[in-house]
């Protein structure tokens, strides 16, 4: 029986390197490929920087795909780990956006199959960049309070429902060409200065819970929204992740600290593979509260009460 | 000679005769719109409007009859406020003459009556001082001095008697005309219709060359709708005043029947009117070369036009909804310009009608639009405050459920009400906040003043830049950037708004110092300049 296991996401994470170091976390790359040619994400900006990528993303978006690990890397991946005795805990972008839940299933059946005392426990995240990283995050820290792999697995699957976002895209008419939004064809047009607010359904994709006009009243709901659906929010460890929007992403955390004094306040970027689909413009904070409800009918109500409406 | 009986021909020539004395006088009329911004359009939409119901009202003796058809006419193309007050007078005359083949003097007298008070009842607040005022006392006046003998001619002049002399009182009863030193325009147009049917009763015909003026609205011709690969299936439509010519023709002896006769073999919907010396022709042709040299052999041109009905007709049809398929909720929407357009239909559930320079839709106009449209609920939003009335008026005539009134003055409260619908709400939540949403604009316009006046206790000199709060005139100043300023300045608790976003006119130059400024004196907006494309109207501009 492994003692001692790996947290392993695939490359949709989102996790600077400096945490991925403080939090022991490693992870699978994957590619994104531009007019056709390949090119390997590593969570890094060192082979393109943020604001070449997301200016040239905002050009010519059409011209952008990611693809997830295969099972070729997974099982590369696992096998890495496994040889050394350890157990993988595998986390994946949702199964409703990407196959990779399906690739990681496949790579763990061939690997089991040479290594038969493998523990690969593989969890459909059903959710997308650093809302995963923080359940990465999480499960790093329980892993450091001595649980198990199992209980870790466990807790993850019956709270991975209950991580919410509070944050907004000011670039929705790319995010609604792009279809990683619900209800998207009718945003186009919508007037830069006004903050789509959402949060995440129950399969991960962002859904379109309200609107802002401006900066003050944007962050005023999206505190507001944290306040009245965040659990036990002074002991949470929070993320907030921006594409390219760093100033008013950490004017966030800035405002989350102040106001809540949770335990900490992560700060990470958006790397391609999750960016091409996001698009420019986006920033949020992720973090644990209530679960999550069918159509997002209780959080569409909280927000319209912010919103006064 | 003294008129007794007016049964529906009469009744049809006076009233051409009142539309030819509003054309003569249409430009009278609209310089007197009290805002120094060239959009004066008061006597262009009672022209519009009364050639509507005209053109709508078919030649009977039955009066009744007449009068129905006008009436109805004028409420399916009332343009503006004053449109559609004008049309609401002719309703309630048409009321009161129902069922009547020929109306006496006291007949006429209940008109009048029924006229003004069907139009006091259609504004919702009523304001003295206007055509209501005027039109009122006018009949008062008649119905002081009214005997049952009197005539037609005398009934009217007493009518026009009582509505000059009101006319000349409006100024104090409305400070905005004092201060502008006019009187009111909507009273002015009527009046001078009214004097046009008195004409003619008094053998005055008004020059009849303007009396078969097309009523063509002032919407905006989008010239890439006929490109070098379309079919021209409409043809052209051609219309001109011909001066016969006693080189080429025997003037006193010309066979109109004759000449009518051979341009019905040249082309369609033959109109030919003379006048003296003059004949005016209305045809529809694909090849206007014959009708051109034909016309000559007779006399030369004194006007000309020739406008391709394929415009015409793609005109009518941007109109038309974009999509044909089922929507939950659609919303009409007015605009001017290109980039106002563009904008508004980027939302996938907006009809679009262009309303021309001054955004003047006619009632007709949005009918045609939500017959269009395939939508559980279906908004109107007129973006001009005049043309609230007409789209009112289409929800009144539609008699649809289905339809409701947004009632946004201005192109800002709209777009910003658009960006802020939640298509995953209800309908009903969805109109709710369409209507809550426009409140949160303030809408601002700067532009350059056609003439001087002091509105609002602003003076304002020919030339210079003006700024308006609403309808409310709040800066002026040689200087652009200075008028946008003092502008937002005046709007109470500026400090506490986020967000600016303006419509640039068609020939706006100033991004950079509107920029300037704005990074200068209000940093905590975010500031967004969309290109609008708009003729009257250097900025608008929406304050939330």
């Amino acid at each position: 029986m492994a003692e001692r296991f790996v947290i392993l996401p695939d490359n949709t994470c989102d996790l600077d390197e400096f945490i991925r170091k403080e939090y022991d976390i490693e992870f699978v790359p994957g590619f994104y490929t531009v007019d056709g040619k390949d090119y390997l994400n590593d969570m890094t900006w060192n082979s393109i920087s943020r604001a070449d990528f997301y200016a040239a993303l905002r050009k010519h978006p059409e011209a952008y795909s990611s693809a997830p690990p295969n099972i070729a890397q997974y099982e590369e991946a696992f096998e890495k780990f496994v040889k050394k005795g350890l157990g993988v805990l595998v986390l994946t972008i949702s199964s409703k956006m990407s196959g990779s839940f399906d690739f990681a299933q496949t790579a763990k059946k061939n690997i089991c199959k040479k290594y038969p005392e493998a523990k690969i426990m593989i969890i459909d995240s059903r959710k997308f960049s650093a809302a995963m990283g923080l359940l990465c995050v999480h499960a790093s820290i329980m892993r450091s309070e001595g649980k198990s792999l199992e209980d870790v697995f466990k807790t993850l699957e019956d709270t991975k429902l209950c991580y919410h976002q509070s944050g907004w895209c000011e670039d929705l008419p790319f995010v609604a060409k792009m279809g990683r939004i619900n209800g998207a064809a009718a945003f186009f047009g919508t007037l830069i200065s006004i903050k789509a607010l959402g949060d995440i359904d129950v399969n991960g994709m962002t859904t379109v819970i309200g609107k802002a006009k401006g900066d003050k009243s944007g962050f005023k709901a999206a505190l507001d929204y944290i306040e009245k659906t965040a659990v036990d929010i002074k002991n949470q460890v929070m993320i907030v992740c921006t594409t390219d929007r760093d100033e008013k992403a950490l004017e966030l955390k800035r405002q989350i600290e102040d106001r809540f004094s949770p335990k900490r306040v992560l700060f990470t970027t958006v790397y391609p593979s999750c960016g091409i689909n996001m698009g420019p413009g986006m920033l949020t904070c992720y973090y644990k509260g209530a679960p999550i409800t069918e159509g997002l009918e209780k959080e569409k109500a909280i927000m319209n009460g912010i919103l006064g409406k | 000679m003294a008129t007794q009986k007016i049964d529906g021909s009469l009744f049809e020539q006076m009233m051409r005769n009142g539309l030819g004395n509003i054309i003569l006088n249409e430009k009278t009329v609209n310089d007197m719109n009290v805002f120094p911004v060239p959009d004066g359009d008061t006597g262009t939409n009672m022209r519009l409007t009364l050639a509507k119901g005209i053109q709508k009202a078919e030649s009977t003796a039955v009066l009744s009859e007449y009068v129905t058809k006008l009436s109805n006419g004028m409420l399916l193309g009332a343009r503006g406020n004053s449109g559609v007050i004008l049309s609401q007078i002719f309703s309630g005359i048409s009321h009161e003459l129902e069922g009547l083949d020929e109306m006496s003097t006291s007949d006429f007298l209940r008109a009048l009556v029924c006229g003004y008070k069907t139009a006091y009842a259609a504004v919702v607040n009523p304001v003295e001082g206007t055509v209501l005022t005027v039109a009122r006392e006018g009949t008062e006046y008649v119905r002081d001095l009214f005997d049952p003998d009197t005539s037609f001619e005398t009934i009217l002049e007493y009518y026009l008697q009582g509505m000059k002399r009101s006319l000349k009182n409006t100024p104090k009863l409305l400070p905005v005309l004092m201060q502008a030193g006019v009187e009111d325009s909507g009273a002015l147009g009527f009046i001078i219709i009214i004097e046009g049917m008195y004409k003619y009763l008094c053998g005055e015909v008004v020059n009849s060359n303007t009396r078969m003026e097309s009523n063509e609205g002032s919407s905006v011709v989008d010239l890439d709708a006929f490109t070098s690969e379309s079919s021209f299936e409409f043809g052209y439509c051609m219309e001109f005043l011909l001066r016969l010519m006693k080189v080429k023709t025997d003037v006193e002896g010309f066979d109109l029947v004759g000449f009518t006769d051979v341009l019905k073999t040249l082309g369609e919907s033959v109109v030919c009117v003379q006048d003296g010396t003059v004949v005016k022709v209305h045809i529809h042709v694909f090849k206007p070369s014959d009708v051109i040299n034909f016309a000559q052999k007779y006399g030369e041109f004194l006007t000309f036009k020739l406008e391709n009905m394929c415009l015409q007709h793609n005109e009518n049809i941007s109109v038309s909804a974009k999509k044909k398929s089922h929507v939950d909720l659609a919303v009409v929407a007015v605009g001017n310009g290109y980039g106002m357009k563009n904008t508004l239909t980027g939302f996938d559930y907006v009809t679009y009608i262009d309303g021309g320079n001054t955004m003047n839709t006619s009632t007709e106009e949005f009918i045609e639009a939500v017959k269009e449209i395939d939508a559980d609920r279906i908004v109107l939003m007129p973006n001009n405050k005049n043309i609230v009335k007409s789209a009112l008026q289409a929800v009144k005539i539609l008699n649809d459920n289905r339809v409701d009134v947004v009632e946004t003055s201005d192109p800002v409260q709209c777009f910003y009400a658009l960006s802020m619908d939640m298509p995953s709400d209800s309908i009903e939540d969805r109109i709710s906040a369409l209507k809550d949403s426009c409140k949160d604009v303030t809408p601002l316009r700067v532009f350059k003043a056609v003439r001087s006046c002091r509105i609002d206790d602003v003076d304002c000199k020919e030339g210079m830049y003006v700024c308006s709060v609403g309808s409310k005139l709040v800066s002026s100043d040689a200087d652009f950037v200075s008028a946008l300023k003092k502008g937002i300045k005046s709007i109470d608790g500026y400090e506490d708004k986020e967000m600016c976003f303006a419509f640039t006119g068609k020939n706006f130059n100033m991004q950079e110092q509107v920029e300037r400024l704005f990074d200068e004196e209000f940093s905590d907006y975010d500031l967004q300049m969309i290109p609008g494309g708009q003729e009257l109207v250097d900025l608008i501009v929406g304050i939330a």
